[in-house]
């Protein structure tokens, strides 16, 4: 087992982490099928955009950045949802993907796309959007209250049920998924990709809006539940004693992870591993404290996000990998090495 | 003296079985009350209900004069701390920071110099001043409820920020079972000295019954969900009851030198 970082080397690590954040998000508006010279950011972030050639004008501002925010936005509160979960069933293999939360807000979307888009849209675009949110939290809301009920017996979190519950709800949703868009017109049945593996190629200003203010529950209420978080670790029974309210706790995880990857989905279909990798990457760095943990994982999230995202539209130019393919080849290994380190401490 | 904790003619129904069955005691300030058994009499079920981790069918507890529910879950967390039977933390914390998460229900939380030191003091008193910056999960079992004990006594400290409580009180469920010998005797005499110079409730659910005779002031007997027999240990823990109850033959040892009673059990008592 690698062990934690001094606690004194926690607050530089995650400046540097910030930094690197920042990093990545100039780089992934610089770089890309059209390379922007450096001194783009510059002028188009001063204000003088009108010094901007008019393609790298619409390239810079109507489609890598609100890519950028984009990935920005779903790494991180995938990361947050991540460390939220696994702090909520006490597990580390408790990945939206992986116990089918993000499937569950994919049907959600889906069913959103097929039946509710096409009449809302006509009352208004607006609503269109703003409704897919919506769709999508109901999806991931159901598949956690499930998983909850069907992982916790008497308050202790049985590991094998939940990854069990987790296929059965991942092939239900699936199905479900698959279903819908098979009575689809040949335009959306490409969109299943879009929505099992997931692809930031359809982020526009309109539904980033529209997925914003269900973001911001996972942001504001985990970090600061990070304290409830860490007596949780202990235990259900442990954390009632130490004065925490398990329910009023356990409602708000819930609600906000669902919410948080909700709003993911929405965005950018289901990417998966994010939320299983960044959350156990950072545990190795700042131990398992969520009050670092937490903000550590929106950093990293959204790092890992930015830069797979980097890698998808630039790996195969012009054409463009699925950006779960890469997520899915970065987290399966260390789902594995979760799996094997937990028969060795038998948490099975 | 006013009892700190009172549970009155508490009822537990699972299906068709009565876990515990008008179930009443009190714990005074002070003393050390130990709770023995055989195995599914309902002792644990009994904690859990002294805890509020869980509601009685029929019957009330009550801290001082409120009953549970009607206190707050983080005041309740400043006056009773609960030392449970075994945890299952995974994580990696330092065993200086599980010790610290007691002080969560406190205005420090755990982070001022003050929980730090105390921290390293309580770690002291359990022996385990060497281990403070170790990882939890490589400690052994036995080390890992010390871990917890000192926790628990670190979220009985008093809030110097805060009003004195007006009384404590400290469940403990099976301190001794994953204990070696030196380390039983030092945990319950502990406990004692917590009763005996904090003035600070204690119960403890126990199975070795000279452990009782030499640490506990009151005993509860329960027998199939009923109490058999309570009052002081002395004149409670009878031969007869023990054979009654745990179907062992016993045998009560006074060696005349003021030390407390020893007991023969099993073969060696016929």
């Amino acid at each position: 087992m690698t062990t934690p970082l001094r606690p004194n080397l926690r607050r530089p690590l995650l400046l540097a982490l910030a930094a690197v954040l920042v990093l990545s998000f100039a780089a992934a508006l610089v770089f890309g099928a059209a390379s922007l010279a450096p001194d783009a950011l510059w002028l188009g972030f001063t204000g003088r955009h009108a010094q901007l050639a008019p393609l790298d004008h619409a390239i810079l501002f109507s489609i890598r950045l609100p890519r950028a925010l984009g990935a920005l936005l779903v790494g991180s509160v995938l990361g947050l949802c991540g460390a939220g979960m696994q702090g909520l069933f006490r597990n580390p293999l408790a990945d939206p993907g992986l116990i089918g939360v993000t499937g569950g807000a994919a049907l959600g979307a889906v069913l959103h796309v097929k039946f509710a888009a096409t009449t809302l849209l006509g009352v208004s675009v607006f609503l269109g959007q703003l409704t897919l949110p919506i769709f999508a939290l109901a999806g991931a809301l159901f598949a956690v209250i499930f998983m909850h009920r069907a992982a916790v017996v008497e308050g202790r979190v049985v590991v094998a049920l939940m990854l069990l519950a987790g296929v059965g709800i991942n092939a239900l949703a699936g199905a479900g998924t698959g279903l819908v868009l098979f009575f689809a017109d040949d335009d959306q049945l490409r969109q299943f990709t879009f929505w099992t593996l997931g692809s930031l190629g359809q982020v526009t200003w309109p539904r980033l809006a529209a997925a914003f203010p269900f973001i911001l529950p996972a942001v504001i209420l985990i970090p600061r539940h990070a304290r409830a978080l860490n007596a949780l670790l202990l235990g259900e029974a442990e954390a009632g004693h130490l004065g925490i309210d398990l329910a009023r706790l356990k409602r708000t995880l819930v609600f906000a992870t669902a919410a948080g990857v909700g709003a993911a989905v929405s965005i950018a279909g289901g990417i998966g591993f994010i939320g299983l990798v960044v959350p156990h990457l950072v545990r190795q760095c700042f131990g398992p404290d969520h009050r670092w943990l937490v903000p550590g994982s929106a950093l990293l999230g959204a790092t890992l996000l930015l830069a797979a995202d980097l890698l998808a539209r630039t790996a195969a130019s012009p054409a463009e990998l699925p950006v779960g393919i890469i997520t899915a080849a970065l987290g399966a290994p260390v789902f594995f090495s979760l799996l094997q380190r937990g028969r060795r401490s038998r948490l099975f | 003296m006013k009892p700190v904790l009172t549970a009155t003619d508490l009822v537990v129904r699972r299906g068709d079985h009565t876990l515990l069955d008008r179930v009443s005691l009190a714990l005074a300030p002070g003393r050390v009350t130990a709770v023995v058994g055989p195995n599914g009499a309902g002792k644990s079920t009994l904690l859990r209900l002294l805890s509020g981790e869980l509601s009685p069918d029929g019957g009330l507890v009550r801290f001082l004069d409120r009953p549970l529910s009607a206190w707050p879950a983080a005041e309740l967390a400043r006056h009773r701390a609960v030392l449970p039977q075994e945890s299952d933390l995974h994580f990696p914390f330092r065993v200086e920071e599980v010790v610290r998460l007691g002080r969560i229900p406190h205005s420090g939380g755990g982070d001022s110099a003050a929980d730090h030191a105390l921290a390293r003091t309580l770690l002291a008193r359990v022996d385990l001043t060497a281990f403070a910056d170790r990882f939890y999960p490589t400690l052994s079992g036995g080390e890992k409820q010390r871990v917890h004990l000192a926790r628990a006594l670190a979220q009985l400290q008093p809030d110097p920020a805060a009003p004195p409580p007006a009384a404590r009180a400290l469940l403990l469920d099976e301190p001794t079972a994953s204990l070696d010998l030196a380390h039983q005797h030092a945990v319950l005499a502990l406990a004692r000295d917590l009763a005996r110079r904090e003035h600070v409730a204690v119960l403890a659910i126990l199975h070795d019954l000279n452990l009782v005779l030499a640490y506990a002031d009151d005993l509860v007997v329960l027998s199939r969900g009923r109490v058999a027999a309570s009052g002081p240990v002395a004149s409670t823990l009878a031969p007869t009851l023990i054979h009654e109850v745990f179907r062992i033959p016993a045998r009560l040892i006074d060696l005349g030198d003021g030390t407390p009673h020893q007991l023969l059990l099993g073969p060696a008592a016929l």
